[in-house]
């Protein structure tokens, strides 16, 4: 069944499912953009089979700046696919209600369907320990198998001639 | 009328259910703080939460501490600075306001139940910006303006957003020149995730336009690379054989010379 909120050029839920399974890496730490009116770190996301060659992932973290006397608000990563697709995310909100599955409170991670898209939420597994911009980015690396560094590419050792 | 107000009574009753409070530690803030979520929800069926802060004797600050432009740029819809502006018209005309990213509403202690009821309105009709529908990627039309402006330095006249007869329907083209003596030219700017696909699709289509236009039409694809998934070579191997004229995004010159190629500038 197809939800009127589905956007039909999105992926597919296996299709996203596979882009998170895969294993994927980051080129480098990147560094804490202070905007306007928010921080926020970007990467953009490679496959380790592909490697150097976009995938259309970008791993996204931000926190909004706070203006005095109002409580601050806690960071939230993003996975995004081909720039507006949340394929994954993690977030913090008082209660978020689940359309196929329970209530989830507190830290919590958006998983992409092909019903609901990006609505779907369970609890933050592992536990949120670190609620910076980067305790939050570093998670999302984690979870989603992104490492960090480029892959080293092993050359093959040459074999010479077989014994006479 | 008893009935009345036992249905109203049961409402307030479920409603109240629905909503959840959480205490907030905050050093930053100016007063002891409290989050109320309430049954609203906005993108990523994120309820809409309201912070209150009592920051003076009997004064209170309500704010959304960034949520609900949050929950836009999360679910990946853009807020672009035409739509800031119309979010805080939004926000003025329920007496609230923005500060940086926080939607902010101060209100006294007497009138705070009501003013938290307006809050969650305002917050609730600027989060559910998400609900509407791109019609085409933003970043297409961009694409489509830069081929016009190719266009335009040629000095060919264009129709924009055409449709061009095949022999078995019509296809949508952005730019269009007319023959005019010399071989006229359809192009198209495309952007998708499934680019294999994508790429079938416009090869069918151009070869359609072709077999109702012979010779008269030249027809060309430009691929948007940045709001597509990456392109394969397969992928583009198809657009070739049904196009005369593929340009990336990223390399508009290809156009350019395509149309010097194919005899359609001179």
């Amino acid at each position: 069944m197809i939800s009127a909120f589905m956007r039909p050029e999105g992926p597919t839920q296996d299709e996203a499912d596979k882009l998170v399974k895969k294993r994927k890496y980051i080129r480098k730490w990147p560094i804490m953009i202070e905007g306007e009116r928010e921080y926020r770190m970007i990467a953009t996301v490679f496959r380790r089979s592909l490697p150097n060659r976009p995938c259309g992932l970008t791993i996204k973290a931000h926190v909004k700046k706070a203006p005095s006397g109002v409580p601050r608000s806690l960071p939230s990563c993003v996975l995004e696919l081909a720039g507006r697709f949340r394929i994954r995310g993690i977030d913090y909100a008082v209660v978020h209600s689940c359309p196929s599955g329970p209530i989830v409170y507190g830290w919590h991670e958006h998983t992409w369907t092909n019903r609901y898209e990006d609505r779907v939420v369970l609890r933050a597994t592992p536990r949120i320990t670190d609620q910076s911009i980067a305790g939050v980015f570093a998670w999302g690396l984690k979870k989603w198998n992104i490492d960090l560094g480029e892959p080293v590419i092993k050359k093959k050792a040459k074999r010479h001639g077989s014994a006479a | 009328m008893a009935a009345r107000h036992r249905l109203v009574k049961e409402y307030l009753r479920s409603y109240g259910k629905l909503v959840v409070s959480e205490r907030v530690n905050d050093k930053a803030a100016a007063g002891e703080s409290l989050v109320i979520s309430v049954p609203l929800h906005v993108a990523g069926d994120h309820r809409v939460e309201i912070t209150i802060t009592e920051f003076s004797h009997n004064r209170f600050l309500l704010s959304d501490t960034g949520r609900t432009l949050s929950s836009l740029t999360d679910g990946g819809r853009s807020v672009t600075a035409d739509f800031r502006k119309r979010a805080e018209e939004i926000a003025s005309s329920f007496g609230a306001h923005f500060v940086l990213d926080y939607l902010l509403l101060e209100c006294d202690a007497r009138d705070v139940g009501t003013k938290i009821q307006v809050f969650a309105e305002a917050s609730k009709t600027i989060g559910d910006a998400y609900l509407l529908q791109r019609s085409r990627h933003e970043h297409v039309r961009q694409v489509v303006s830069e081929v016009k402006k190719i266009f335009e330095a040629r000095r060919l006249t264009y129709k924009e957003d055409c449709k061009v007869k095949g022999v078995v329907e019509k296809h949508p083209f952005d730019v269009y020149v007319a023959p005019n003596g010399r071989p006229g030219v359809a192009i198209a700017v495309i952007a998708g995730h499934n680019t294999h696909a994508l790429a079938k699709v416009w090869a069918f289509n151009c070869s359609d336009v072709r077999e109702a236009h012979q010779d008269k039409l030249r027809l060309g694809v430009v691929i948007d690379e940045e709001d597509s998934a990456p392109w394969t070579n397969p992928s583009r191997k198809i657009l070739k054989k049904g196009a005369d004229i593929v340009a990336s995004s990223s390399d508009l010159n290809a156009l350019d010379h395509g149309l010097l190629f194919h005899g359609i500038v001179v």
